[in-house]
């Protein structure tokens, strides 16, 4: 059975952005092990609660929802919910980076301005008769 | 026979191969939860046989290989670096945000409130000597909440202070088990128990500071501070150490303040600046900045003490600037507070109220013009609310003043507390990562190599998803 991640109709903002916030922190905790399955699964999650908080935003009842407490708090934990997965995304990808690098430089060695050459991965298939 | 016994020789070839295999696999169980343990590997290596028997083949094993990535292990002592600092900036902080309650009703912004009161009654009954009295006991209130926040702030920066000196014992001491260990490792005792330790050692500290490890040609492990300064090189140890001075291209700008905490290393030279991580960075930026900030030190007064003088100075300033009695002669009225004269940084510590005064001599006529027989007590009481910037402190009434000090330091405290929580998962997904990367021989595994890229390609996609969710939530809540 897939995993309903949608957001359900909810009347109340605040409670729909605590729904976001719970989608965000289920992404952040997956990329505590980024590997490409939970790469791709907190994307979806992500791309979701992207799309989610595009149809909240339209449906908000007034322009400046900060003056709703309940709802500002909710939106104030989201926003560190999402700088909390901003930073392990940023490590991640400082992560692979100098692990692509390293990999480049000895697989392939250096180019002539002191750069790793880029590495060959294109995938093979093993055929096993 | 010859047949048979080179069979009899391979096959107890095999088995010697097999059981040295079994060995490790073995040892690798064993050491699962060993601090610092890497799994072994021992590849089997089939050996050269022919028909006529000359070459019986069989099966050999190659040279034990280690799991151990080093780029991976220095991910994961940098994130224990930061989580150092966190761990310490957070609890220190919190410690203060206790000691610097913002809530109006009690420590110095409840007695300075209560102070104004006590003004404004007297205002209404200048000669009653009730009211007066409970101005001298409402002033007696501030200066001990003065006092009380200056003895805590004291001790924080002692506690913090001996923490350093504790943290840089410590920090020499791992480096001088690393020492030892190198000195085993040329005496040819390396083994993967050594290695384990050498690397749980690595890791121990830097909890404590941000470190460079490497691994040199001889097996020994080179061991940077902050990049730059040696802790051990091969069998040399580099000790560090703590110097509570002002330097001497930077001498002290307030009389009487504290030196800050100065990281010498083992030539003399001040390596303060490179330790920007790990829980002595931490320590550090509590004793030299954050406190500071608050209880001053060489280089500035500390927004305590600019208070604690503030309210002192205008208080006395307008009582002494009014009369005791019209007389004639009229009677010039004297000081409420005083405070050591001369030592900044001691204002709030020192701040009581005159020994010398008693409840009728409080100034309270104005003697104008125009004259009022509660100006005095008036324009004290008007302190609460200020119309006029010597009433005020950097544009800011005395309790607003206050809220912004006490808030700074409840929003610093979140932060690190914020930050805290998200670093614990950044380890948590450094140590994941060593152990993804564990045993991926960057040379042979080109399928390994494919499965990275892979994952930083979904990596960077995932960028774009979560600009456009961060921009959404942005554009729905001010910054």
């Amino acid at each position: 059975m897939p995993r309903d991640n949608r957001i359900a109709i909810e009347p109340d903002p605040a409670a729909r952005v605590r729904e976001l916030h719970a989608m965000v922190r289920e992404a952040r905790t997956r990329l505590t092990a980024p590997t490409v399955e939970s790469l791709e699964a907190c994307r979806s999650l992500l791309e979701e609660a992207v799309n989610a908080i595009g149809g909240l935003q339209k449906s908000l009842p007034s322009a400046e929802p900060w003056r709703d407490r309940d709802l500002a708090a909710a939106l104030g934990a989201l926003r560190t919910e999402i700088a909390g997965v901003q930073i392990l995304l940023d490590g991640a990808a400082a992560f692979y980076t100098g692990w692509m690098r390293l990999a480049s430089s000895m697989a392939s060695g250096y180019t002539a301005d002191g750069n790793p050459a880029p590495s060959e991965t294109t995938p093979r298939v093993l055929l096993e008769v | 026979m010859g047949g048979l016994f080179s069979a009899l020789n391979s096959s107890a070839g095999a088995m010697d191969a097999f059981q040295r295999v079994l060995d490790t696999i073995q040892s690798n169980v064993a050491n699962a939860s060993t601090p610092g343990y890497a799994s072994q590997s021992i590849p089997l290596e089939a050996l050269p046989m022919n028909s006529d028997g000359t070459l019986p083949g069989g099966v050999t094993t190659g040279e034990m290989q280690s799991a151990r990535d080093e780029f991976a292990e220095q991910n994961v002592r940098q994130q224990f670096s930061a989580l150092g600092t966190l761990e310490q900036t957070s609890q220190s902080l919190s410690n203060l945000q206790l000691a610097f309650n913002v809530s109006s009703d009690s420590g110095i912004p409840g007695a300075l409130n209560q102070l104004f009161q006590n003004f404004s009654s007297w205002s209404v009954t200048p000669g009653d000597g009730a009211a007066q009295q409970a101005v001298i006991d409402g002033a007696q209130q501030v200066a001990q909440s003065f006092q009380q926040a200056a003895q805590t702030l004291a001790q924080d920066s002692s506690d913090t202070g001996q923490q350093i000196q504790q943290t840089v014992t410590q920090i020499n001491s791992l480096a001088s088990q690393l020492q030892a260990d190198n000195q085993q490792v040329i005496q040819g005792g390396s083994n993967a128990g050594l290695d384990a330790q050498i690397h749980a050692t690595l890791e121990q500290l830097s909890e404590y500071a941000d470190i460079t490890a490497t691994t040199q040609p001889d097996g020994t492990v080179t061991v940077l501070l902050g990049g730059q300064t040696p802790l051990v090189i091969g069998t040399n140890q580099f000790n560090i150490s703590v110097s509570f001075t002002t330097p001497a291209n930077a001498p002290a700008t307030v009389a009487g303040g504290a030196a800050p905490a100065r990281l010498i290393d083992a030539q003399g030279n001040d390596i303060t600046a490179q330790v920007s991580q790990g829980q002595l960075a931490g320590e550090l930026n509590i004793y030299n900045t954050v406190l500071p900030s608050l209880a001053g030190n060489a280089y500035q007064q500390g927004d305590l003490n600019l208070m604690a003088q503030s309210v002192a100075d205008r208080v006395n300033q307008i009582l002494t600037s009014g009369n005791i009695s019209d007389g004639p002669p009229p009677v010039p009225g004297v000081p409420l507070f005083t405070y050591t004269a001369g030592s900044p940084t001691s204002v709030a510590r020192t701040l009581a109220v005159s020994s010398t005064i008693t409840p009728d001599q409080l100034a309270a006529i104005n003697p104008g013009p125009p004259y009022a027989s509660n100006g005095t007590a008036l324009q004290l009481a008007g302190l609460a609310n200020p119309q006029s910037p010597a009433d005020e402190i950097n544009g800011f009434s005395y309790a607003e003043f206050y809220g912004n000090v006490a808030a700074g330091i409840g929003s610093q405290a979140q932060d690190a507390s914020n930050q805290l929580n998200v670093q614990q998962q950044t380890l948590a997904q450094a140590r994941n990562l060593r152990s993804q990367i564990s045993g991926v021989s960057l040379n042979d595994e080109a399928a390994e190599l494919v499965q990275f890229q892979s994952a930083y390609d979904a990596n960077s996609k995932m960028v774009s998803v979560l600009d456009q969710l961060t921009q959404a939530t942005i554009n729905m809540l001010p910054q």
